[in-house]
């Protein structure tokens, strides 16, 4: 349905997409292009094609006090901001439960070009005073903000670094996209990592690297030579990176230049091999299971079934447990609860969601109870935090009584002490089919 | 090499950890810096009062640091890194080795930390043991740090110091070697956990989580009008996969895996599939040889292009009395490759239980699929599980 939307849309170098501040949404601009300037490229029926970016590019070049080709080639790359930014957005809220981001901030960031002929570039010697620089958006103009390092708006970063001999202008802005730090910032914030692809690379293993290719990889790349070229990567980005570092003060935004790729073993003559490293990695990363979120405790539980169990049941010690974890809980519980409560006038579907989760409703059921998503309810009520805090706080108590002391000398001991302590009050029931953790909510809520 | 080329289309994006740590640093800082900067906002977030040194030379980056009077050794990579380097230095230099092995994961340039978990010198050593050592640092796998930074307050907060022996190995890297830890604790103080938890709470405890998951799990039963001469009519005791009624009142059930597990809990009399229309496999039972228990997949991977039709005739029944199940599959993600996961989840038993667990609950045929895979290693905890979903009790 998305993608089909965006076929739709128009793709031509006379629009641009940008952001209307009043209405919120995407519109497409007329762009001011000089109308023999149009005719002469026959602009208005030109469709979107790699050869004719790499003319208006030359030309946006060549005649550097014009801005003309520029304003073109400024249209042509706002659709595929648009497109990846779009597509971000979808892949985000399919993959992952969280209900923070909005569209709309992240394409502020990235699609803040709407097709001005002058640009005000801020005179960063009295920046208090907001001094400005009127100038025509030419491609003199991005040199001189390349120089000073106020490569504003995105528009003028993706075309400033452009090479079409490494990738083509579509590909390449997608790819800024990816590597933006403001967006990074904003994802941040939400709780997602934007890496791009050149960092994906050089954060993963050698091993990473082979497997993910053996599995998804698109191309006739050997796995010798994925290796070589592995390893020489590394080498290179590493240098690439300080270097960039020293020049820019910056960490983010880092692209491989053309003596880049030629260092590389074997030399590259584009970023075609290397991009579909970084797509082969994302694939196999993106492999639906994930064993990271295993708890410990649970582990343990599988592990320490010992036969034995019985020759310990000393009745006083149980209870001596058993007293201080519910001691603990309704104390570490008051405190979550009225550190949350702050926010139920606003949002009263969290105390709904306490309210179920004492009442031993799944994650699932609270979820569609409360019309939000099952991630909502997870980092809402996370059960493996509060459950090890109680514990720790109990054994921290217990362990000062002389039947415990053995266990601050073993630290297997002590992690099967808490990982017990941890499962009682997750999972022990009581008649009514409800654990200690969740009964312990539903009585502070209750109150 | 290119062996496959699904259309899935890769991430863009990944998860940052909901314990990561946002902190504001000031320019400049080195990754050591914002890592103790992260460990102390979690520290003072939590009231914990513990001691943090060396006081004089905290961001030394050649130092372990000093949290309650352990020496921990901090180790960084990136988020989304799956290896990380650890120098050995200190640990060449006797009494000089750090007790554990902090992990913490960031993103430079967005002061984000995740302290994935810790290793005690023990457990680095035994991981250590098995890899080809470069001269000056050890390559290991991330996932190697468990529990994440609550396992270090854990130790620090509970132990005594000298319980946790500092790393050490002689120079050779082949004379790796560690002092033998407390054997006298070692081999009361855990029957004694695992006793006190019991007397805690009695075998309930112990009782995994994922078999209490697959308890949890109903069948559903499906009447079928038989068209023998017996007015009475049968049912299907469906476990696996879930039906729902589409628009035209048509039974469908939603596969995201493509070799999906079938497993009715009552025997059948026939069952067959149908690809595009034409039955492209089919059991019949005979007086002999019922069938009975979980159906495997045995086709082919499920190609999404194709259409499914999965068809149940129950024991007792005659022919056309049957339940027909149309599978559907989401248009936006492609499908779980069980020889894929399988592969990944290896030989590790805690990583197959893990999966099912997981999933046991948002995808159930999924986790089905796997937990009754003939690939499925050899554990107690999956042979119980295998044995309570058999369990025909919720049959009606």
């Amino acid at each position: 349905m998305f993608l089909e939307y965006l076929n739709l849309l128009s793709k031509g170098y006379c629009n641009i997409y940008c952001l209307d501040s009043f209405s919120g949404k995407v519109k497409q601009k007329l762009l001011d292009i000089d109308s023999d300037f149009c005719s002469k490229h026959n602009l208005y029926d030109q469709e979107f094609d790699n050869k004719f970016d790499n003319k208006i590019f030359d030309l946006a070049k060549k005649d550097s006090s014009s801005k003309d080709a520029l304003l073109a080639l400024r249209g042509r790359i706002s659709f595929p901001i648009f497109q990846k930014v779009n597509e971000i957005f979808r892949k985000y809220t399919y993959q992952f439960e969280n209900e923070k981001i909005n569209l709309n901030d992240m394409l502020i960031i990235v699609l803040d070009d709407s097709g001005e002929k002058y640009l005000r570039i801020p005179l960063k010697i009295d920046a208090k005073k907001n001094n400005f620089l009127r100038k025509l958006f030419s491609w003199e103009t991005i040199m001189f903000m390349k120089e000073n390092n106020i490569l504003k708006p995105f528009s003028a970063e993706v075309i400033a670094d452009f090479n079409p001999k490494l990738s083509n202008l579509n590909t390449w802005s997608q790819n800024k996209v990816k590597g933006n730090y403001e967006l990074k910032k904003y994802l941040k914030e939400c709780g997602i990592l934007l890496i791009s692809p050149w960092s994906l690379i050089a954060d993963s293993s050698k091993k990473r690297i082979i497997i993910s290719w053996r599995e998804y990889g698109e191309g006739n790349l050997s796995e010798k030579d994925l290796e070589k070229l592995y390893e020489s990567y590394l080498v290179e980005y590493k240098k690439a990176k300080q270097d960039y570092k020293n020049r820019t003060g910056k960490i983010s935004g880092w692209t491989p230049d053309e003596d880049f790729l030629k260092s590389l073993n074997p030399p590259q003559k584009n970023t075609e091999i290397l991009l579909l490293i970084d797509k082969a990695l994302r694939k196999y990363i993106s492999s639906p299971y994930d064993t990271r979120s295993f708890y410990e405790y649970e582990e343990n539980q599988i592990e320490n079934r010992l036969e034995d169990e019985e020759e310990y049941s000393s009745k006083d010690l149980s209870e001596i447990i058993k007293n201080v974890l519910r001691r603990n809980s309704t104390n570490i519980v008051n405190q979550i609860i009225k550190k949350d409560s702050a926010k139920w006038i606003k949002d009263p579907s969290r105390k709904n969601a306490w309210m179920l989760y004492g009442e031993g409703l799944s994650q699932r059921e609270i979820a569609s109870k409360c019309d939000h998503k099952q991630g909502w309810v997870s980092k809402l009520i996370p059960e493996n935090k509060i459950s090890e805090e109680i514990a720790q706080e109990s054994a921290f108590e217990l362990l000062k009584k002389n039947e415990f002391n053995k266990f601050k000398e073993d630290p297997e001991s002590l992690d099967k002490l808490l990982d017990g302590l941890k499962s009682y009050l997750v999972f022990s029931e009581d008649k009514n089919n409800i654990s200690i953790l969740r009964n312990t909510i539903y009585e502070v809520i209750s109150k | 090499m290119t062996k496959k080329n699904p259309k899935n289309d890769p991430l863009d994006l990944f998860p940052i950890p909901n314990d990561a740590i946002y902190i504001n640093s000031k320019k400049n800082l080195n990754p050591r810096d914002k890592i103790i900067s992260a460990l102390k906002k979690y520290l003072k977030d939590k009231n914990l009062d513990l001691p943090l040194g060396p006081k004089l030379d905290l961001n030394n980056p050649l130092r372990s640091i000093i949290l309650n009077k352990f020496d921990i050794q901090i180790v960084y990579t990136s988020l989304i890194s799956d290896v990380i380097q650890i120098p050995l230095k200190n640990s060449k230099i006797k009494n000089k080795g750090p007790q554990l092995f902090l992990a913490a994961q960031l993103e430079e340039d967005l002061d984000v930390i995740y302290f994935k978990g810790v290793l005690k010198s023990s457990e680095f050593e035994k991981i250590v043991s098995k890899k080809e050592l470069k001269k000056d640092f050890a390559e290991i796998e991330i996932e190697n740090f468990k529990g994440g930074i609550d396992r270090l307050i854990r130790y620090v907060r509970l132990l005594n110091p000298e319980s946790i022996e500092r790393t050490y190995f002689k120079t050779a890297i082949s004379n790796f070697k560690i002092p033998s830890l407390k054997i006298k604790f070692k081999l009361s103080t855990p029957l004694i956990a695992s006793g006190l938890m019991a007397a805690l709470i009695g075998p309930q405890i112990i009782r995994p989580r994922l078999i209490g998951g697959i308890a949890k799990l109903s069948p559903s039963t499906y009447e079928i009008q038989s068209f023998t001469r017996s007015s009475d009519s049968n049912s299907i005791c469906l476990l696996t996969p879930t039906l729902t009624k589409n628009i035209n009142n048509n039974f469908e059930a939603k596969i995201k895996i493509d070799k999906p597990v079938i497993y009715s809990l009552k025997p059948l009399n026939e069952i067959n599939i149908s690809k595009n229309g034409d039955i492209v496999w089919k059991r019949i039972a005979s007086s002999k040889e019922k069938i009975n228990g979980p159906i495997n997949w045995p086709l082919n991977s499920i190609n999404k292009k194709d259409s499914y039709r999965l068809s149940l005739r129950p024991e007792g029944s005659g022919m056309g009395s049957k339940l027909e199940i149309d599978f559907v599959f989401d248009k936006k993600i492609p499908l779980l490759r069980k020889d894929n996961i399988e592969k990944n989840l290896g030989k590790s038993k805690s990583d197959w239980i893990s999966f099912i667990k997981r999933n046991i609950e948002k995808d159930n045929n999924t986790a089905l699929t796997i937990l009754l895979s003939e690939s499925a290693p050899s554990s107690k905890t999956i042979e119980k599980s295998i044995k309570e979903i058999t369990k025909t009790d919720d049959c009606k």
